[in-house]
Parts: structure tokens; C-alpha cells; sequence
């Protein structure tokens, strides 16, 4: 290729107007976003749109898997250990009392949750990694591309559990999303998760999120500072506060 | 089918099992001191004992991103406000426990200014 021609292409890529393009064919998700609402309690305050925000809850396992899930549950119930930790996707998506903020350009959608959870979302094209490059991962791998104004997403590699419970799947379950705002204050995720190694068939759940009240800022929770939760007594116990 | 009982809170990172969920205490007494602090904001709370006494109780709450997204601010709380709160208290006997609800001495709910 002549000199002269290859200046002309990379002069292309950078074009200041086509990248205003770019950006402006994306839709505009800013702001703070929340499933349900919380307060003092760390949680929900509000019962019923916990319950309405939160159905389906329960994963449809094959027998293996519910037993194990069943197992998880007690162990988790009398379990005092586990302080401070991540929820990770897809458990941030299907029920999380975690905020967070959307970042799109058009190579990639970030998703900030407010304890330092990050989705990154590639959309520049590549394709998720093969098997030989895949470990599993707290937020998974994903790849995603826009459908007009609708993120589609498709996510493996994640070790976490399905649910911000602590329900267990398998680290082969593949996860397909799609993400769209339906009106100003509403963003919606429609998501399958396939996991023939846990799952008696798909599991189709859909999420509304809604514009956080009170705020217009990120504010992050953090396991530092004062974290007054210890062991004493043979179990966990508040530490007394610090004179 | 698991049931759907208990939000999980915001840092999945936080086991209930240390409060007794099956167990309500309320507590009349007098803001100590309020923190509002990562990874929980706590009440330090001086409760009058029935022999006279006073005892500092330790009342968990939320992260301060909760509180704020419930309408709270950092100085929602002083030291000297009297108020009341409702808990789950810790198993092992010490003198604290998970907040779920209090109000003013007038009975107005604490959290966001009317």
C-alpha cells in the first residue's frame, strides 16, 4: 500500500466526526441505578417491591443440583464466617441491593457497582475468548454489540454464584442478555442463563432497574475503614467502638 | 424450593447468622455517637438499665450508600438525640445488633427530614 494511502486510513480512524457518530448512535444510560430501594437496613426497606423485583428467585436445578443448592442454603444459614466479599455477575444483575452506573462508548459499556464491581462489556468486535483462555472470574467474560439501542450481551467464565444468595451453577453456564432502557427511569435486562450441567432447562429471568432517589453521586461501599464485624466468642461479634 | 425470605444485603459479604433474626429488641436511649463509615454506619446508643445503669449498645446499619439512598445524611444523627430502635440482636449476648427500623421521641420515623 502507498505511503500516502495508509496515512489516509489512519487519518480516517481518528476522525473527530465519525467518532462523534459513533458515540452519538448510543443510547444514554447515566446516572445511578438501583433494582430495589434500600436504606438504613442495608436492604430492602420496601417488602413488597423486594418481592416483586426479585421473582423468579429460585434457579429450576435438576435433581443433582437442588440438593447441592438445598445444602448451600443450610451451611450459609449458620454460617457466621463470610464478611466482606463480592457478589459478581450474574448475581449483580438478578438481585443485588448494590447501585450502579453505566459508561458506554463504542467499544466498550462499563458497569460500575457501587462495592468496586465492574462489568466490562467489549463491543469493539472481538469474540469472547476460547477455552484454552478462560478461567473462571468473579464478573465472567463478555462480549456484547448493539441491536439499535439494546445492548447484547453474551457472558461465560463466571465463578461466582447465580444469585446474590449464594445459590451455586456451574462454571460452564453461558448467560445472553439483553439491556435496554424503556423509559427514562427504567432500565430492563432480559437474561438467559444455559447451564445443561446444573439447570433442567434455561432459566429466563427479566430485571428492572430504577433511577436511585437522593442521590447524585457515586458513593462506594468498601470492606476498610471501620469495620467493626470480628470473631470473639466463638463466633462473630461487633467489636466495641474505638475510643 | 428455597424460600424467598431475606433481602441479601448489599455485601452479599455479610452473614445474618451472627444477628438472631428470630429475636426483636427495642432500645429507648440516647445517641452516644453516630458513624457513618464504611463497610457500616453504627449507632452507639447509652441505654438506662432497670437498676439505674447505663449501657453503650453497638446498633449496625447499613454502608453509608445505603443510608443516603434511604434519605439519610451524614449528620442524621447527633450525640444527645434521644430516640428508639428496633434490632435483631446478636447471638453471643453482647450488647448489640442489626438495625430494621427507629423513630424519634416523638415517634416520627428516623432517616430522611419530613
Amino acid at each position: 500500500m502507498a505511503l500516502w494511502m495508509l496515512a489516509v486510513s489512519v487519518h480516517a480512524e481518528h476522525d473527530s466526526s465519525a467518532r462523534v457518530r459513533a458515540f452519538a448512535r448510543l443510547p444514554d444510560w447515566s446516572g445511578l441505578w438501583e433494582q430495589y430501594s434500600s436504606g438504613a437496613t442495608g436492604s430492602s426497606d420496601n417488602p413488597e417491591e423486594f418481592k416483586a423485583s426479585m421473582a423468579p428467585v429460585h434457579p429450576p436445578y435438576n435433581a443433582e443440583w437442588e440438593a447441592k443448592a438445598q445444602a448451600a442454603a443450610k451451611q450459609r444459614a449458620s454460617e457466621p464466617d463470610k464478611v466482606c466479599g463480592n457478589i459478581g455477575f450474574p448475581g449483580l444483575m438478578i438481585g443485588s441491593a448494590l447501585m450502579f452506573e453505566v459508561v458506554i462508548t463504542p467499544e466498550l459499556t462499563v458497569m460500575h457497582f457501587d462495592f468496586s464491581e465492574t462489568r466490562h462489556i467489549y463491543t469493539d468486535g472481538k469474540p469472547l475468548p476460547g477455552d484454552d483462555d478462560v478461567f473462571p472470574t468473579t464478573w465472567g467474560w463478555s462480549a456484547g454489540h448493539w441491536e439499535g439501542q439494546t445492548l447484547v450481551v453474551d457472558t461465560i467464565g463466571s465463578g461466582s454464584p447465580v444469585t446474590a444468595f449464594g445459590d451455586p451453577i456451574s462454571n460452564q453456564a453461558r448467560y445472553h442478555e439483553r439491556i435496554r432502557m424503556v423509559d427514562h427511569n427504567t432500565l430492563e435486562d432480559r437474561l438467559t442463563v444455559n447451564d445443561p450441567v446444573a439447570l433442567a432447562h434455561p432459566w429466563e429471568i427479566m430485571r428492572r432497574y430504577h433511577r436511585v432517589p437522593n442521590m447524585t453521586r457515586m458513593v462506594e461501599e468498601e470492606c476498610g475503614g471501620n469495620e467493626r464485624d470480628t470473631r470473639g466468642n466463638g463466633t462473630f461479634t461487633i467489636a466495641p467502638a474505638s475510643r | 424450593m428455597l424460600a424467598l425470605c431475606c433481602a441479601p444485603l448489599a455485601q452479599a459479604h455479610h452473614s445474618q447468622a451472627m444477628f438472631d433474626n428470630g429475636r426483636l429488641l427495642t432500645l429507648n436511649g440516647t445517641v452516644k455517637e453516630f458513624q457513618f463509615t464504611n463497610p457500616h454506619c453504627y449507632i452507639q446508643l447509652l441505654v438506662a438499665d432497670a437498676d439505674g445503669s447505663t449501657d453503650e449498645w453497638s446498633v449496625e446499619l447499613g454502608a453509608p450508600a445505603h443510608l443516603l439512598r434511604g434519605g439519610w445524611k451524614v449528620k442524621t444523627l447527633r450525640p444527645g438525640d434521644r430516640i428508639t430502635v428496633v434490632i435483631n440482636p446478636l447471638r453471643d449476648g453482647v450488647k448489640g445488633g442489626h438495625y430494621l427500623s427507629g423513630t424519634w421521641a416523638d415517634g416520627k420515623p428516623l432517616g430522611p427530614p419530613p
